[in-house]
């Protein structure tokens, strides 16, 4: 079993390295120029825009959350008036769920899933183009409607009826329910594109059991999203139907149900705070180890973990609607689920804390994130625990008690890890290192604001004060705290302004990374950094969990590490590995489509559809015409293969390798 | 090097909000519950606190002693291990396996005996059941509440505005509903919160064990003025209360001096009668609150502005001004015509 059941070829004997490297790059490189944004479908550049547009919704989220925070900082203050207040918090929750923690998470899973399993691309590219353009065309058509004037202001939540047609007759919720089921269409495709690189395209070598536990963990993440998102999508359509052409799902003077419409939001909406959290949970464990120089502590442990908390996150959406009144039995039940979670987690905590202890940590920057997430998440979790019953929940529901818990969990378990693991791969993205001074003080300034911002809003939801209000009287004396909160948000958004400059600033004056600058253990690090177009020259073969940290000492020097690898592959066209679901054993060889504007026009043609539906059911038609014209583009059948070039194969017969290349470039 | 910086703001930085934060803690249910069910949750609470700051202390704690052995035995730079150090490695792999499994059993138990806690109190609260209590229904509006309490004959009810008069130490069945969309009723120092959700019934108690005033709110995000949707809760003597229902009981006195006459001739000639309710007199309108004893209550507009005469006056030449969004359109009375009105309207008590 230890032994992948490829030959290994370790040099290529067929040709001078440096023209195949060249046939290589030339067939894996996207085009360029104006036109040629609109065509690539690698995953580096999919899951480099996919990261860097989520992160500037980030930023913009955290814009209108110090708008909010600015406003609430002082009692009757009469800065946003209510009805800019109700769009703006309204908005952040969206974002910051829909159009930065999901495609963030998937898009460092797009970036980074093909490296760490030894592949050179995703499993179907144009697919993944197509699930970029989604996202960007929705989320810029959601800010679109808010610069118009247009922006939702019935909360992230969109609770009917008050989302429905008879309370909210502008177009603001048409823009919401529409665009929201269109990017979740995006992180289907993401989650779908992921699940099955994961499955089927590992190097030769990496059974389940020697995956690291950020492909678990980006696996669970994608297992989850594609069975939670089909709720919201059929809820964010009822309801778009409803408004749109009057159907009737949740009237309920005309028989339909307004709680039907919570237990499809919330059937999503729990689950996501768990598929935003179980890849910050990969990141942690890739950080820790690399930090500890040694494996995991408990790794079937963390992998048993991660799968429970991927199937329990969906036993638990009743307990955000305690206050409706359903049947205590039901409750009771939602209630164990909802604390019983909390054991899953435990184990990884104690897990990397055994890790932590068993090694020999370095502090640097990633790993601060990481112990920021231990002592930030750790207090979330708890309060969690403690809203999971129904008596306390009742209390403190729709309070900022859970507004504080919520954040603490989110950004202590999501962005936290996230900004740690940014600080640790993005050396490899952009081949450049960051600075580590700027990156501590970062840290701290995130970490304080971060406690100060939330930490006395759980007091002040002991005291009553609701969620969701744009102003409140001075009588009940929640201005100190309030004014407390305001100030961390300025301290925390300080510190993400300072990484902000820090990734921007490396980009032209980091030091050069080198190709492994952290001597990780990982394949991603046995690539060139910035990677190669086509990721690794060779396909490497894998025999344990920490395929580079098994090579000879000395191999960590400065050229990528040279793996076992495997050999028959061809340079001429975009050729993957298939390996088995199990075992990684080869399986096929399988030909991967090129670059294309296909994917970019169908985008276009379903967004024709959704936006324009908002005002006209016959978009729909319009959008589906044009679809179909994509799609013909899109499914145009390439060119018959070319023959293979034999003369040029000298001296291995039947090795399926050629150097022939094709007439044709890449590009349909 | 890392860790002193870890530590000091660390405590300094935490410790401070926590402390300050904490200090507060007396101004809510937690400290001063004054229901029957706020004290059994208040237990509760207390417990799920002190249970969840120990787990976290300990868990906290024991991971930054990892971090700082960690750290310590780091420097000087990495030696490579003898042939001794990996037998006592793997002794520490074997203890560190003990401790986690250890740990992670005590926190199912823990868990187990929070889960108890949870259906113990639940029985507590539930165990307020009297055979035919005193009711009072509140129906949610876009962004007030309707108060209806039984009238003196069978099945009439007579109805009130955002403010809501219970007895002390009795329990009183809430029934609660919705007329537009989905609210949320919550009295913090009294008790839990239930939502008004269109087409469903829902009931809670309100069981006040001292007499004193309570401040309650719309806790469901409603709409534009869901900030501005308070209501008062008044705990009287079971005497005082008495007087209270049979006052609001009645209907409306006839206005004395002469320009709250001509007041109560505008309102019954104007649109307001469309939408108010004043008892014993035309104006039979059902859309807003029931005006029969307005000067009675002490606030307008759902607690927003105090009940006093100039403040009425605002609202009515522009309720858009005092409260954006709620239900009721600017007037178009003359200036003598509305000083009129609200002297007739504040003469309702």
């Amino acid at each position: 079993m230890d032994e992948p059941a490829v030959a290994v070829a370790v040099t290529d004997d067929l040709a001078p390295g440096a023209d195949r490297a060249e046939a290589l790059a030339e067939i894996w490189s996207s085009p360029s120029g104006l036109l040629g944004w609109f065509q690539p479908v690698n995953h580096k550049v999919i899951g480099k825009r996919y990261i860097a547009t989520a992160f500037v919704f980030f930023l913009l989220g955290g814009i209108e959350a110090l708008a909010l925070r600015v406003q609430l900082a002082g009692p009757e203050q009469g800065w946003l008036g209510p009805d800019l207040y109700n769009q703006i918090f309204t908005l952040h929750g969206t974002t910051m769920m829909f159009l930065f923690a999901v495609p963030m998470m998937e898009g460092m899973g797009v970036y980074l899933v093909p490296l760490m399993i030894g592949t050179r691309d995703m499993a179907f590219p144009r697919l993944n183009a197509f699930g970029y353009y989604v996202f960007l065309i929705g989320g810029v058509c959601l800010y679109g409607a808010f610069f118009f004037g247009l922006g939702p202001d019935a909360g992230w939540f969109n609770y009917v009826p008050l989302a429905g047609p008879e309370y909210s007759p502008s177009h603001r919720i048409d823009f919401w329910a529409t665009l929201i089921t269109f990017v979740e269409v995006a992180a289907l495709v993401a989650a779908v594109e992921l699940i099955v690189t994961i499955l089927r395209q590992r190097s030769p070598g990496m059974a389940l059991h020697r995956m690291p536990l950020f492909l678990w963990a980006i696996l669970v993440m994608s297992v989850m999203i594609a069975f939670a998102m089909p709720s919201v999508i059929v809820g964010s359509l009822m309801l778009a139907l409803d408004r749109l052409v009057g159907t009737r799902f949740f009237d309920v003077a005309a028989g339909g149900d307004v709680v039907l419409w919570q237990h499809l939001f919330w059937f999503f909406g729990h689950p996501e705070v768990y598929i935003i959290f179980v890849p910050a949970l990969g990141m942690v464990s890739a950080i820790v180890v690399n930090a500890c120089r040694r494996p995991v502590f408990g790794y079937s442990a963390l992998v048993l973990s991660l799968v429970a908390t991927g199937f329990m996150a969906f036993g638990l959406w009743v307990h955000h609607m305690f206050a409706v009144g359903l049947p205590a039995m039901g409750e009771s039940f939602f209630t164990a689920a909802s604390m019983m979670i909390a054991i899953p987690t435990g184990v990884q905590i104690f897990c990397w804390t055994a890790t932590v202890w068993l090694g020999r940590p370095r502090l640097d920057v990633p790993m601060l994130f990481v112990c920021g997430f231990v002592l930030t998440f750790v207090f979330g979790g708890l309060t969690g625990v403690m809203i999971a019953s129904v008596p306390f929940d009742l209390q403190v529901h729709d309070t900022f008690f859970i507004v504080g818990h919520l954040h603490y969990v989110l950004i202590g378990g999501s962005v936290l890890p996230l900004f740690g693991a940014l600080y640790y791969w993005l050396p490899k993205i952009t081949g450049r290192r960051l600075h580590e001074g700027a990156g501590r003080w970062s840290f701290w300034l995130v970490f304080l604001g971060l406690n100060l911002t939330f930490f006395p809003m759980h007091q002040l939801g002991i005291e009553g004060m609701p969620r969701r209000i744009y102003t409140y009287p001075p009588e009940p004396g929640w201005g100190m705290l309030n004014g407390w909160a305001t100030i961390g948000a300025f301290t925390l958004a300080l510190g993400i302004a300072i990484s902000l400059v820090n990734f921007l600033w490396s980009l032209g004056r980091g030091a050069a990374a080198g190709w492994n600058p952290w001597q990780a253990d990982g394949l991603e690090w046995a690539t060139a950094s910035p990677p190669l177009p086509e990721n690794f020259r060779e396909i490497p073969c894998v025999r344990g969990r920490h395929p580079l940290w098994s090579l000879e000492q000395g191999a960590m020097g400065d050229e990528p590490a040279s793996l076992p690898s495997t050999g028959g592959m061809c340079v001429d066209r975009r050729e993957i590995l298939v390996t088995s679901v199990l075992e990684a054993t080869p399986r096929q060889r399988e030909i991967l489509p090129g670059a294309s504007p296909w994917p970019f026009f169908l985008a276009v043609s379903a967004s024709v559809a959704f936006v324009g539906s908002v005002y006209t059911p016959w978009a729909v038609v319009v959008g589906f015409l044009l679809a179909f014209v994509a799609l013909v583009g899109w499914f145009w059948p390439e060119q018959a293969e070319p023959e293979l070039d034999f003369d040029e194969v000298a001296g291995s017969p039947g090795s399926g390798r050629t150097r022939g290349r094709r007439e044709r470039e890449g590009s349909a | 090097m890392a860790l002193r910086t870890l530590a000091s703001p660390l405590a300094a930085g935490i410790a401070g909000i926590v402390l300050a934060t904490v200090a507060r803690a007396g101004d809510s249910w937690l400290a001063e519950p004054a229901g029957r069910q706020t004290r059994w949750l208040a237990e509760q609470a207390w417990i799920l606190i002190g249970s969840s700051t120990i787990l976290y202390l300990s868990v906290a704690i024991v991971f930054l002693i990892a971090l700082r052995r960690g750290l310590r035995r780091r420097s000087p730079a990495a030696q490579p291990e003898n042939a001794e150090d990996a037998v006592g490695a793997l002794r520490r792999e074997r203890i560190a396996r003990r401790v986690v499994t250890g740990a992670s059993l005590l926190v199912g138990l823990v868990l187990i005996a929070l889960l108890t806690l949870d259906l113990v109190t639940r029985r507590g609260l539930a165990a307020i059941t009297i055979p035919s209590p005193r009711t009072l229904s509140v129906t949610g509006h876009q962004f007030w509440w309707q108060i209806e309490y039984p009238g003196s004959e069978a099945g009439s009810e007579w109805a009130t505005a955002n403010e809501i008069h219970i007895p002390v130490a009795e329990p009183i069945l809430v029934r609660v509903r919705t007329q537009d969309v989905i609210h949320g009723f919550w009295v913090p120092s009294l008790a839990g919160k239930v939502d008004l959700v269109p087409g469903r019934e829902a009931s809670l108690w309100l069981n006040a064990e001292g007499v004193g005033e309570h401040a309650g709110r719309c806790t469901e995000f409603c709409g534009l003025q869901h900030a501005g949707m308070g209501f008062r809760v008044i705990v009287q003597s079971p005497e005082e209360f008495e007087r209270w229902l049979a006052a609001q009981q009645e209907p409306a006195r006839a206005p004395t001096s002469p320009e709250a006459r001509r007041g109560r001739e505008v309102f019954l000639g104007s649109t307001c009668v469309g939408c108010h309710t004043i008892r014993g007199t035309p104006a039979r309108g059902r859309t807003g609150p029931d005006l029969t004893h307005l000067a009675s209550r002490s606030t307008l507009g759902a607690t927003g502005v105090p009940n006093e005469p100039r403040w009425l006056r605002a609202w009515i030449e522009d309720p858009q001004r005092v409260k954006p969004g709620n239900a009721m359109p600017a007037s178009d009375l003359e200036p003598e015509e509305l000083d009129a009105v609200v002297a007739y309207l504040s003469s309702l008590e």
